[in-house]
């Protein structure tokens, strides 16, 4: 009797093993069908999805898969100027721009491309039954748009913006079919006349496009100006960094953005390749000037931290130095405003702080009238600002400023930092037209206060210089001029010590050898049109 | 008391409790800092825009006036739009809700699948050498204490990465599901595999079982017959017990596996104070643990008459 129930014990697991065993044959089956390439798809891990696919309501910056659906009228080139896409040419008036528009393009769904479609697209962002807020921000004070003739529109604004072309090439202002808009199926189903042709989402998961067989393009910043080369791409959403780079590793997706540890991890993978871009978005530390008045220690703070060191521990190398505010490939940066920011000397920090009239007391912390030099550090709790703040508060440590951190959830942080109670913010913040973010960042009505609740200044400091500046800049049309004012406002800013680059990170493109055509926009969108299986 | 009312009484019970969560999820998530403008806001947009927003998503209003709208809705069965996407809750929640519950039920199947034979197994062979395995108690001691989102992070390096089975993340392919399913079903399992084996072992050794086989009942009929039946209502018990946190374990899956369910929607949406949807989603979750709990309660007044409300 025993032997016989030892062997049903032996059968059930034996039962399990084969069960596993089938799983996993089955597993390997699909697993080696799907090899990259051969097939025409393309498939780009996405850190970010869309919260809706129709660009007027979009809150989001960042998005290959808006280019792939959609065409913007102009485009900025990688040296900073515009280039023309769905608009030809055009002439600036005043407050008015004139589009000469391209024939013979069209939707997806059919509808003919043309000034009554622009008129349609841009009225729609301004109305408030939209419900609009990013594009809404980015098209500025719009007044109006006329349509001359089928092929020309004559866009006004209420005050001349001197970034107006720049801002009609940022994704949130592309165009999409009237029909499709009018008939409210824009979210479900994205019409625009971009190289591809959406065809299915699973939200959470992935958006598939198609090839858009008809598509051609003067953009000169593409290479392929005519129809795609893949037949599908499908975006797979995928937020988690080192999920990402297990996918591109394990060739689950072809295409993957990284950064940090698992950027270097994957640097030298023999199955891929990897492409760096300049960023557009700056990681910060805003000192608070309401709370450390004194230029003096401002300079010793940014003479304390060594930017280098910071680069190599929390971006793995992947990042550059900048001293301007403005990132180094949005036009109208002046490299030669950042020569006024102190720069890395643990003895210049020191003396910094002596003419700021504190000297070192037996423990090495600066003190002055027998108080302490004590700094707060506030920034949200999520990766990689925790080791930031520490590095941070350890190289101020090291010139004698006693650094406490406290950090708070994304959501949290973003509502406490303006309140004003730290001394110091660490952050990011990108940059899309030069005046008008700079402006949302540094000018002085939007300080946080009673009135101004969701103030955007962290500085907490109003420089008339630089809010002058950049005034005149905003609605300066005149590329040269708007350039010098620029570079004002950063010579400003420098000075000030208010808002230091820490460092800004570099867009590392991960992609498998079938894969050929990695190149990205100035905004950070790859060019999505260039990319295409390797011969 | 008659079993109409028994069920009567008992769905009359569960209204107070769902009255209480709809209470508590819109209180809670507007009790922790953080503001929703903020956070779409960030550092890029225009402090008017940003107030005009605050105006047009209802933030304004007195707190008392957002609840009783959000109740009223409720009760219409609308749970309002999502800040985020502009999209009505309810179809952010049809769209992701089946793919929690495949990936739960996934879980409990991968669960069973490792628990019974092992259960069994070893009941049989304690029944045999009259004491404890030791490698028994080792394996579900392991399975019980190791975390999901800890065990689906070693299965994707050791089953994805490395030996390159199963898919890393996403729900593409039929076999996406694995490794999540296993992240679930291996805890799951352990306990499963203690209660199965206790439960076998304690039937096998009632009088009846031992009647029946003095009487000359094969061993494998009665294992099948009479032994295994008896034995799996504990089990079924235990499952039901689970459920809840076995939805919420998906939740947490589901993000390590980028599997589009409620979890990436939920974990999302409270980081962005997205207020309409946490609620929505939220709310449901709980509904549908309330509602398992009363379809449990109702099938066990079947099995078992004497079962009351006290």
């Amino acid at each position: 009797m025993p032997s016989y129930r030892t062997r049903i014990a032996t059968r059930l697991l034996a039962g399990a093993g084969v069960l596993m065993m089938i799983a996993t044959a089955a597993a390997c089956g699909s697993g080696s069908s799907s090899t990259p390439s051969a097939d025409q798809t393309l498939r780009i891990a996405e850190a970010v999805e869309q919260p809706t696919l129709d660009p007027a309501k979009n809150i989001q910056y960042l998005s290959d898969e808006m280019a792939a659906i959609y065409d913007t009228l102009v485009v900025v080139k990688s040296d900073g100027t515009i280039g023309p896409s769905l608009a030809e040419s055009w002439t600036i008036e005043g407050a008015s721009i004139t589009f000469k528009l391209r024939s013979g393009v069209k939707f997806h769904d059919g509808t003919p491309f043309d000034a009554e479609a622009v008129k349609y697209a841009l009225d729609r962002v301004v109305d408030p039954a939209t419900k609009a807020t990013n594009s809404k921000s980015v098209l500025g004070p719009y007044d109006k748009s006329e349509v001359v003739d089928p092929q020309t529109v004559k866009v006004t604004w209420k005050s001349p913006v001197g970034a107006a072309l720049i801002n009609l090439a940022n994704a949130d202002l592309s165009i999409p079919s009237p029909t499709a808009t009018k008939a409210g199926t824009l979210e479900q189903k994205p019409v625009g006349t971009g190289p591809y042709k959406f065809v299915n989402y699973v939200k959470g998961d992935r958006l598939e496009v198609e090839r858009n067989p008809d598509y051609t393009t003067i953009r000169p910043d593409l290479t392929n100006k005519g129809a795609p080369k893949y037949a599908k791409i499908v975006f797979q959403y995928v937020t988690n960094v080192s999920t990402r780079a297990n996918l591109v590793s394990t060739g689950g997706v072809e295409v993957a953005q990284l950064t940090g540890p698992d950027a270097k991890r994957l640097a030298s993978a023999p199955n891929l390749k990897n492409a760096k871009f300049p960023g557009v978005s700056e990681t910060a530390l805003w000192i608070n000037a309401k709370k450390v008045p004194d230029v003096n220690v401002r300079k010793a703070i940014s003479a304390a931290i060594d930017r280098d060191a910071l680069i190599q521990a929390i971006a793995s190398g992947y990042a550059e130095t900048n001293y301007s505010v403005l990132p180094t490939i949005v036009p109208g940066y002046d490299k030669s405003a950042g020569g006024a920011v102190a720069k890395y000397g643990k003895d210049d920090a020191k003396k910094y702080l002596e003419s700021a009239g504190y000297t070192a007391g037996a423990d090495g912390v600066m003190t002055k009238g027998g108080q302490p030099l004590a700094l707060n550090i506030l920034s949200s709790a999520e990766d990689p600002w925790p080791a930031i703040d520490q590095l941070v508060q350890d190289q101020l440590a090291q010139v004698g400023i006693k650094a406490s951190i406290k950090t708070e959830e994304f959501a949290t942080v973003t509502q406490t930092r303006r309140k004003g109670d730290q001394d110091i913010y660490i952050g990011r913040y990108g940059i899309l037209d030069p005046a008008g973010s700079m402006n949302i960042l540094f000018a002085c009505a939007n300080v946080p206060s009673a009135t101004v609740p969701l103030g955007t200044n962290l500085t907490f400091n109003c420089n008339q210089g630089v809010d002058s500046a950049l005034a005149a800049a905003i609605t300066e049309s005149d590329d040269a001029k708007r350039a010098g004012l620029l570079s004002t406002a950063q010579k400003l800013m420098a000075e000030d010590h208010t808002a230091l680059v820490l460092y800004q990170p570099q867009s590392v493109v991960f992609s498998a050898k079938s894969v050929s055509g990695i190149g990205m926009q100035p905004d950070g969108i790859l060019k999505i049109n260039d990319l295409a299986p390797s011969a | 008391m008659s079993f109409v009312r028994f069920v009567a009484r008992r769905v009359l019970v569960t209204v107070p409790a769902a009255l209480a969560v709809l209470v508590i999820t819109f209180a809670m998530i507007r009790l922790v800092p953080g503001d929703p403008v903020s956070v779409i806001a960030g550092t890029n947009l225009d402090p008017q825009v940003a107030a005009d927003l605050r105006q047009q998503l209802g933030l304004n209003d007195p707190l008392p006036v957002q609840f009783l709208d959000y109740l009223g809705s409720v009760l219409r069965g609308d749970l309002g739009t999502s800040f985020l996407t502009r999209q009505p809750v309810t179809q952010i929640i049809a769209e992701r809700l089946p793919y929690t519950l495949m990936l739960t039920a996934a879980g409990v199947f991968a669960g069973l699948l490792l628990s019974v034979p092992i259960g069994i197994a070893s009941a049989l062979r304690d029944a045999r050498k009259r004491r404890t395995g030791v490698s028994f108690t080792a394996v579900t001691t392991l399975f019980v204490a190791t975390p999901d989102f800890l065990l689906g992070t070693i299965l994707v390096s050791v089953l994805a990465v490395y030996v390159k089975i199963f898919p890393v993340a996403g729900a593409q392919s039929w076999d996406s599901i694995v490794l999540p399913a296993l992240a679930l079903g291996i805890p799951l399992a352990g306990i499963q595999a203690r209660v199965i084996r206790t439960s076998v072992l304690d039937v096998a050794n009632r009088p009846f079982v031992r009647t029946l086989r003095a009487v000359g009942v094969p061993e494998r009929r009665l294992l099948g017959r009479n032994v295994l039946p008896n034995a799996s209502i504990p089990v079924i018990t235990l499952l039901s017990v689970e459920f809840g946190r076995l939805l919420a374990g998906a939740l947490i899956v589901e993000n390590i596996f980028a599997w589009p369910g409620l979890g990436t929607v939920i974990f999302d949406s409270i980081g962005r104070r997205d207020l309409p949807a946490v609620q929505g989603e939220i709310l449901v979750v709980a509904l549908l643990i309330l509602g398992i709990n009363l379809v449990i309660d109702v099938v066990y007044r079947i099995i078992d008459p004497r079962i009351g409300l006290t």
